[in-house]
Protein backbone atom coordinates (compact mmCIF):
# COMPACT_ATOMS: atom_id res chain seq x y z
CA UNK A 1 0.00 0.00 0.00
CA UNK A 2 1.03 3.62 -0.79
CA UNK A 3 2.50 5.48 2.34
CA UNK A 4 3.35 9.12 2.10
CA UNK A 5 7.01 10.32 2.59
CA UNK A 6 5.39 12.86 4.70
CA UNK A 7 3.33 9.94 6.56
CA UNK A 8 6.40 8.21 7.01
CA UNK A 9 8.46 11.20 8.84
CA UNK A 10 5.66 11.73 10.87
CA UNK A 11 5.59 8.11 12.40
CA UNK A 12 9.23 8.30 12.62
CA UNK A 13 9.15 11.51 14.92
CA UNK A 14 6.50 9.88 16.67
CA UNK A 15 8.45 6.94 17.48
CA UNK A 16 11.45 9.00 18.38
CA UNK A 17 9.43 10.78 20.50
CA UNK A 18 8.63 8.28 22.71
CA UNK A 19 11.78 6.80 22.71
CA UNK A 20 12.65 9.90 24.56
CA UNK A 21 10.06 10.12 26.77
CA UNK A 22 11.07 6.83 27.91
CA UNK A 23 14.87 7.68 28.50
CA UNK A 24 13.45 10.66 30.88
CA UNK A 25 11.25 8.66 32.86
CA UNK A 26 12.91 8.65 35.96
CA UNK A 27 12.17 12.58 35.77
CA UNK A 28 8.49 12.33 35.69
CA UNK A 29 7.73 9.47 37.99
CA UNK A 30 9.76 10.90 40.67
CA UNK A 31 8.05 12.73 43.32
CA UNK A 32 9.89 16.28 44.81
CA UNK A 33 11.00 16.86 47.92
CA UNK A 34 9.32 18.95 50.43
CA UNK A 35 12.57 21.46 50.10
CA UNK A 36 11.91 21.47 46.34
CA UNK A 37 15.94 20.09 45.88
CA UNK A 38 15.43 16.85 44.56
CA UNK A 39 13.05 13.68 43.82
CA UNK A 40 12.15 10.95 45.47
CA UNK A 41 11.87 7.49 43.46
CA UNK A 42 9.85 5.07 44.89
CA UNK A 43 10.96 1.22 44.04
CA UNK A 44 9.68 -1.65 44.84
CA UNK A 45 12.09 -4.81 46.78
CA UNK A 46 10.02 -7.46 45.27
CA UNK A 47 7.43 -8.61 42.95
CA UNK A 48 5.07 -8.42 45.65
CA UNK A 49 4.35 -5.24 45.50
CA UNK A 50 1.10 -4.33 43.56
CA UNK A 51 3.08 -0.29 43.55
CA UNK A 52 4.91 -1.58 40.72
CA UNK A 53 2.64 -4.01 39.24
CA UNK A 54 1.56 -1.94 36.26
CA UNK A 55 5.15 -0.04 35.95
CA UNK A 56 8.91 -0.60 37.55
CA UNK A 57 9.03 3.29 38.25
CA UNK A 58 5.50 4.14 40.21
CA UNK A 59 4.15 7.34 41.30
CA UNK A 60 4.89 7.94 44.81
CA UNK A 61 2.18 5.66 46.82
CA UNK A 62 -0.26 7.76 48.34
CA UNK A 63 0.49 5.38 51.95
CA UNK A 64 2.61 2.25 52.23
CA UNK A 65 1.43 -0.77 54.60
CA UNK A 66 2.68 -1.73 57.98
CA UNK A 67 4.92 -4.58 56.92
CA UNK A 68 6.06 -3.71 53.68
CA UNK A 69 9.15 -2.99 52.28
CA UNK A 70 10.62 -0.64 49.53
CA UNK A 71 13.60 1.00 48.39
CA UNK A 72 13.73 5.09 48.21
CA UNK A 73 16.34 6.43 45.66
CA UNK A 74 16.99 10.23 45.86
CA UNK A 75 17.71 12.09 42.13
CA UNK A 76 18.84 15.74 43.33
CA UNK A 77 18.48 18.75 41.39
CA UNK A 78 20.97 21.13 39.47
CA UNK A 79 23.97 20.60 41.58
CA UNK A 80 22.77 19.55 44.35
CA UNK A 81 25.16 16.59 46.24
CA UNK A 82 23.62 12.92 45.94
CA UNK A 83 21.78 12.10 48.77
CA UNK A 84 21.52 9.15 50.60
CA UNK A 85 18.17 8.43 52.36
CA UNK A 86 17.81 8.15 56.14
CA UNK A 87 14.57 7.18 57.84
CA UNK A 88 13.90 10.18 60.87
CA UNK A 89 12.84 7.62 63.11
CA UNK A 90 13.96 3.62 63.06
CA UNK A 91 11.54 2.83 65.43
CA UNK A 92 9.00 3.67 62.80
CA UNK A 93 10.47 2.88 59.38
CA UNK A 94 13.40 0.78 60.37
CA UNK A 95 15.89 0.06 57.43
CA UNK A 96 18.80 -2.90 56.95
CA UNK A 97 20.75 -2.19 53.51
CA UNK A 98 18.80 0.02 51.02
CA UNK A 99 15.42 -1.36 52.41
CA UNK A 100 13.01 -0.18 54.68
CA UNK A 101 10.22 -1.88 56.28
CA UNK A 102 6.99 0.42 57.58
CA UNK A 103 6.92 -0.64 61.33
CA UNK A 104 3.78 1.93 62.66
CA UNK A 105 0.92 3.77 61.01
CA UNK A 106 1.39 7.22 60.58
CA UNK A 107 4.27 9.55 59.04
CA UNK A 108 7.51 9.21 58.89
CA UNK A 109 10.47 11.05 57.86
CA UNK A 110 12.35 10.40 55.39
CA UNK A 111 15.10 12.35 54.73
CA UNK A 112 17.47 12.66 51.98
CA UNK A 113 21.27 13.67 53.17
CA UNK A 114 24.49 14.51 51.88
CA UNK A 115 27.79 12.57 52.49
CA UNK A 116 28.67 15.75 55.06
CA UNK A 117 25.23 14.70 56.85
CA UNK A 118 23.17 17.85 55.90
CA UNK A 119 19.72 17.37 54.94
CA UNK A 120 19.17 17.94 51.67
CA UNK A 121 15.43 17.09 51.12
CA UNK A 122 12.51 15.75 53.00
CA UNK A 123 10.33 13.30 52.18
CA UNK A 124 7.23 12.57 54.37
CA UNK A 125 5.93 8.33 54.20
CA UNK A 126 2.37 7.49 55.39
CA UNK A 127 2.38 4.24 56.76
CA UNK A 128 -1.33 2.06 57.36
CA UNK A 129 -2.49 -0.93 58.38
CA UNK A 130 -3.35 -3.56 56.16
CA UNK A 131 -7.37 -3.83 57.30
CA UNK A 132 -8.50 -6.13 53.79
CA UNK A 133 -7.11 -8.27 51.17
CA UNK A 134 -8.72 -8.03 47.61
CA UNK A 135 -8.33 -10.15 44.42
CA UNK A 136 -7.19 -8.50 41.23
CA UNK A 137 -7.69 -10.25 38.46
CA UNK A 138 -6.71 -9.06 34.67
CA UNK A 139 -6.70 -5.10 35.79
CA UNK A 140 -9.83 -5.99 37.49
CA UNK A 141 -10.26 -5.30 41.38
CA UNK A 142 -11.98 -6.98 43.81
CA UNK A 143 -13.35 -10.63 43.27
CA UNK A 144 -16.59 -11.56 44.58
CA UNK A 145 -15.91 -14.60 42.94
CA UNK A 146 -14.79 -16.30 39.74
CA UNK A 147 -15.64 -18.64 36.85
CA UNK A 148 -12.67 -20.86 34.80
CA UNK A 149 -13.53 -23.05 31.70
CA UNK A 150 -12.19 -26.74 32.31
CA UNK A 151 -8.50 -26.78 31.50
CA UNK A 152 -7.43 -22.89 31.60
CA UNK A 153 -5.27 -21.30 34.04
CA UNK A 154 -6.00 -17.93 35.49
CA UNK A 155 -3.31 -15.23 37.28
CA UNK A 156 -4.65 -13.65 39.87
CA UNK A 157 -3.16 -10.85 42.62
CA UNK A 158 -3.52 -10.26 46.47
CA UNK A 159 -3.73 -6.54 46.74
CA UNK A 160 -3.63 -4.72 50.09
CA UNK A 161 -6.20 -2.16 51.47
CA UNK A 162 -6.68 -0.07 54.05
CA UNK A 163 -9.79 0.43 56.32
CA UNK A 164 -10.26 3.87 53.73
CA UNK A 165 -9.93 1.08 50.87
CA UNK A 166 -6.68 2.95 49.51
CA UNK A 167 -4.80 0.73 48.33
CA UNK A 168 -1.41 0.32 49.97
CA UNK A 169 2.23 -0.64 48.54
CA UNK A 170 5.54 -2.29 50.17
CA UNK A 171 6.28 -5.62 49.43
CA UNK A 172 4.17 -8.20 51.72
CA UNK A 173 4.02 -11.74 52.13
CA UNK A 174 1.05 -13.68 51.60
CA UNK A 175 -0.51 -17.13 51.89
CA UNK A 176 -2.80 -19.26 49.53
CA UNK A 177 -5.02 -22.20 50.06
CA UNK A 178 -7.83 -24.24 48.49
CA UNK A 179 -10.38 -25.86 50.17
CA UNK A 180 -10.67 -29.04 46.75
CA UNK A 181 -7.72 -29.05 45.23
CA UNK A 182 -9.52 -31.25 42.56
CA UNK A 183 -10.99 -28.72 41.29
CA UNK A 184 -8.17 -25.81 41.69
CA UNK A 185 -4.55 -26.82 41.75
CA UNK A 186 -2.57 -23.54 42.78
CA UNK A 187 0.74 -22.73 41.66
CA UNK A 188 2.49 -20.10 43.19
CA UNK A 189 6.01 -19.30 44.60
CA UNK A 190 5.80 -19.49 48.69
CA UNK A 191 4.95 -16.11 50.22
CA UNK A 192 4.15 -14.70 46.49
CA UNK A 193 1.23 -11.81 45.88
CA UNK A 194 0.82 -13.77 42.95
CA UNK A 195 -0.65 -17.19 42.09
CA UNK A 196 -1.87 -19.31 39.03
CA UNK A 197 -5.15 -21.39 39.24
CA UNK A 198 -5.17 -24.35 37.04
CA UNK A 199 -9.03 -25.85 36.65
CA UNK A 200 -8.77 -29.14 37.11
CA UNK A 201 -12.08 -30.35 37.63
CA UNK A 202 -15.45 -29.06 37.25
CA UNK A 203 -17.38 -27.65 40.31
CA UNK A 204 -16.87 -25.00 43.17
CA UNK A 205 -14.30 -24.67 45.83
CA UNK A 206 -13.58 -21.74 47.85
CA UNK A 207 -9.77 -20.06 47.20
CA UNK A 208 -8.32 -18.30 50.20
CA UNK A 209 -5.53 -15.65 50.36
CA UNK A 210 -4.29 -14.46 53.51
CA UNK A 211 -1.82 -11.83 55.24
CA UNK A 212 -0.70 -12.02 58.58
CA UNK A 213 -3.97 -12.46 60.68
CA UNK A 214 -6.47 -11.46 57.52
CA UNK A 215 -7.94 -14.01 55.29
CA UNK A 216 -10.16 -13.54 52.21
CA UNK A 217 -11.83 -16.27 50.91
CA UNK A 218 -13.52 -16.32 47.14
CA UNK A 219 -15.53 -19.25 45.57
CA UNK A 220 -13.59 -20.32 42.42
CA UNK A 221 -16.25 -22.52 39.74
CA UNK A 222 -14.66 -24.22 37.31
CA UNK A 223 -16.96 -24.82 34.34
CA UNK A 224 -17.28 -27.36 31.37
CA UNK A 225 -17.02 -25.92 27.88
CA UNK A 226 -14.76 -23.41 26.58
CA UNK A 227 -14.27 -19.78 26.64
CA UNK A 228 -12.85 -17.17 28.99
CA UNK A 229 -12.50 -16.90 32.44
CA UNK A 230 -14.87 -14.44 34.17
CA UNK A 231 -15.36 -12.86 37.30
CA UNK A 232 -17.61 -10.81 39.56
CA UNK A 233 -16.70 -7.86 40.99
CA UNK A 234 -18.08 -5.40 43.17
CA UNK A 235 -16.97 -2.14 44.51
CA UNK A 236 -17.44 -3.16 48.26
CA UNK A 237 -14.88 -3.95 50.54
CA UNK A 238 -14.34 -6.45 53.17
CA UNK A 239 -12.97 -9.94 53.45
CA UNK A 240 -15.97 -12.08 53.86
CA UNK A 241 -17.03 -14.01 51.24
CA UNK A 242 -19.76 -12.64 49.25
CA UNK A 243 -21.41 -14.46 46.09
CA UNK A 244 -24.88 -12.41 45.96
CA UNK A 245 -23.69 -11.33 43.05
CA UNK A 246 -22.65 -13.54 41.01
CA UNK A 247 -25.52 -13.58 38.74
CA UNK A 248 -24.14 -9.96 37.15
CA UNK A 249 -21.34 -11.42 35.18
CA UNK A 250 -19.05 -8.03 35.37
CA UNK A 251 -15.71 -7.80 35.30
CA UNK A 252 -15.25 -10.29 32.51
CA UNK A 253 -11.33 -10.96 32.30
CA UNK A 254 -9.21 -12.74 30.38
CA UNK A 255 -7.71 -16.19 31.13
CA UNK A 256 -4.17 -15.42 31.99
CA UNK A 257 -1.64 -13.15 31.17
CA UNK A 258 -1.81 -8.78 32.00
CA UNK A 259 -0.34 -6.84 35.21
CA UNK A 260 -3.01 -6.48 38.45
CA UNK B 1 49.19 61.32 75.43
CA UNK B 2 47.24 62.65 73.34
CA UNK B 3 47.28 60.36 70.33
CA UNK B 4 47.02 57.50 73.02
CA UNK B 5 43.13 59.40 73.77
CA UNK B 6 42.32 59.62 70.18
CA UNK B 7 43.15 55.75 69.56
CA UNK B 8 40.99 54.50 72.82
CA UNK B 9 38.72 57.17 71.04
CA UNK B 10 38.33 55.63 67.70
CA UNK B 11 38.54 51.63 69.19
CA UNK B 12 36.05 52.40 71.54
CA UNK B 13 32.95 52.66 68.84
CA UNK B 14 34.58 49.61 67.43
CA UNK B 15 33.71 47.56 71.02
CA UNK B 16 29.95 48.37 70.53
CA UNK B 17 29.42 47.51 66.93
CA UNK B 18 28.95 44.19 67.63
CA UNK B 19 25.02 43.06 68.18
CA UNK B 20 23.22 42.01 70.78
CA UNK B 21 20.86 39.22 70.49
CA UNK B 22 17.41 40.66 70.21
CA UNK B 23 14.96 37.38 69.42
CA UNK B 24 15.06 34.78 66.75
CA UNK B 25 13.08 34.73 63.74
CA UNK B 26 11.92 31.70 62.55
CA UNK B 27 9.97 30.53 59.54
CA UNK B 28 8.66 27.42 58.45
CA UNK B 29 10.10 26.68 54.79
CA UNK B 30 8.71 23.41 54.58
CA UNK B 31 4.80 21.89 55.18
CA UNK B 32 3.60 19.28 57.37
CA UNK B 33 1.52 16.19 55.07
CA UNK B 34 -1.48 17.65 54.98
CA UNK B 35 -4.08 17.36 58.32
CA UNK B 36 -0.95 17.14 60.50
CA UNK B 37 -0.98 20.16 62.84
CA UNK B 38 2.20 21.62 63.91
CA UNK B 39 3.07 24.60 65.92
CA UNK B 40 6.35 27.12 64.95
CA UNK B 41 6.98 30.18 66.57
CA UNK B 42 9.97 31.88 68.23
CA UNK B 43 9.02 30.86 71.60
CA UNK B 44 7.43 27.15 70.94
CA UNK B 45 7.67 24.12 68.58
CA UNK B 46 5.19 21.84 68.85
CA UNK B 47 5.44 18.60 65.70
CA UNK B 48 4.24 15.33 66.38
CA UNK B 49 6.01 12.32 66.43
CA UNK B 50 7.44 11.16 62.80
CA UNK B 51 7.12 14.10 61.01
CA UNK B 52 9.93 16.45 60.03
CA UNK B 53 10.01 20.22 59.47
CA UNK B 54 12.38 22.80 57.82
CA UNK B 55 13.02 26.14 59.62
CA UNK B 56 14.68 29.06 58.54
CA UNK B 57 15.93 31.29 61.44
CA UNK B 58 17.13 34.59 61.83
CA UNK B 59 18.61 36.21 65.03
CA UNK B 60 17.64 39.91 65.23
CA UNK B 61 19.79 42.16 67.07
CA UNK B 62 18.27 44.52 69.57
CA UNK B 63 20.81 47.38 68.98
CA UNK B 64 21.57 49.43 65.52
CA UNK B 65 24.57 46.59 64.48
CA UNK B 66 22.40 43.81 62.36
CA UNK B 67 23.86 40.06 62.52
CA UNK B 68 25.55 39.61 59.32
CA UNK B 69 25.50 35.99 57.22
CA UNK B 70 28.57 35.01 59.29
CA UNK B 71 27.32 35.29 62.06
CA UNK B 72 27.11 31.30 63.24
CA UNK B 73 23.25 30.02 64.59
CA UNK B 74 22.96 26.92 65.96
CA UNK B 75 19.69 24.86 66.85
CA UNK B 76 20.60 22.00 69.48
CA UNK B 77 18.06 19.66 70.91
CA UNK B 78 18.57 19.25 74.71
CA UNK B 79 16.81 15.71 74.50
CA UNK B 80 16.77 14.48 70.71
CA UNK B 81 15.45 11.23 71.60
CA UNK B 82 12.64 13.45 72.00
CA UNK B 83 12.85 16.15 69.57
CA UNK B 84 15.98 16.08 66.69
CA UNK B 85 17.46 18.91 65.44
CA UNK B 86 19.77 18.90 62.19
CA UNK B 87 21.46 21.58 60.01
CA UNK B 88 21.51 21.45 55.98
CA UNK B 89 23.36 22.67 53.28
CA UNK B 90 21.74 26.26 54.54
CA UNK B 91 23.57 27.37 57.69
CA UNK B 92 20.25 29.21 58.61
CA UNK B 93 17.56 26.32 57.93
CA UNK B 94 17.70 23.56 60.30
CA UNK B 95 15.05 20.61 60.24
CA UNK B 96 13.17 19.88 63.64
CA UNK B 97 11.91 15.95 63.68
CA UNK B 98 9.64 14.94 65.96
CA UNK B 99 10.95 11.63 67.29
CA UNK B 100 8.97 10.48 70.28
CA UNK B 101 6.50 12.17 72.64
CA UNK B 102 7.65 14.30 75.24
CA UNK B 103 9.12 17.63 76.34
CA UNK B 104 12.25 19.48 75.67
CA UNK B 105 14.33 22.28 75.23
CA UNK B 106 16.03 23.81 71.88
CA UNK B 107 19.05 25.75 72.56
CA UNK B 108 19.91 28.43 70.18
CA UNK B 109 23.61 29.54 69.82
CA UNK B 110 25.04 32.47 68.27
CA UNK B 111 29.09 32.72 67.59
CA UNK B 112 29.20 29.74 70.40
CA UNK B 113 27.08 31.54 73.16
CA UNK B 114 23.53 30.72 74.37
CA UNK B 115 20.99 32.77 73.87
CA UNK B 116 17.69 31.09 74.40
CA UNK B 117 15.71 28.08 74.52
CA UNK B 118 12.93 27.49 72.47
CA UNK B 119 10.01 24.88 74.73
CA UNK B 120 9.65 22.34 72.33
CA UNK B 121 6.80 19.29 72.81
CA UNK B 122 6.39 16.51 70.83
CA UNK B 123 3.18 15.05 70.22
CA UNK B 124 1.26 11.30 69.17
CA UNK B 125 0.29 11.36 65.54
Amino acid sequence: MFQSPHRSLTLAFGVALLAGSCTSKSNTTGSSGELDNGLFHYRCVTNNDTACAQSSEPSFPEAIAVGGQFRLEYEPKGDNADGTIRSSNTGRISRVEDVFTVLVPGFTAMLAKDPAGDILDIKHVRGRTVADIKVRESGTLVLDALFIPLGNIERIWAVPFDDRDVELAGSLDYTWSVDDDTVIRLVTAANSSEVELEALGVGTTNLQVGHGDLMTTIPVTVEDGGGTATSTSTSTSGSDTDTSGSDTGTGTGTASGGAP
Amino acid sequence: MKRSLLAVTLAAPTIGCSPSFGNLEIEAVSNPPVGVTTTIREDEFEIPAGVAIAVRVTPLSDNATPYEASDRVRLRSQDDSVLDVEPTENRRIFVLIGVAEGDTCVEVEINGGGVDCIDSTVTTE
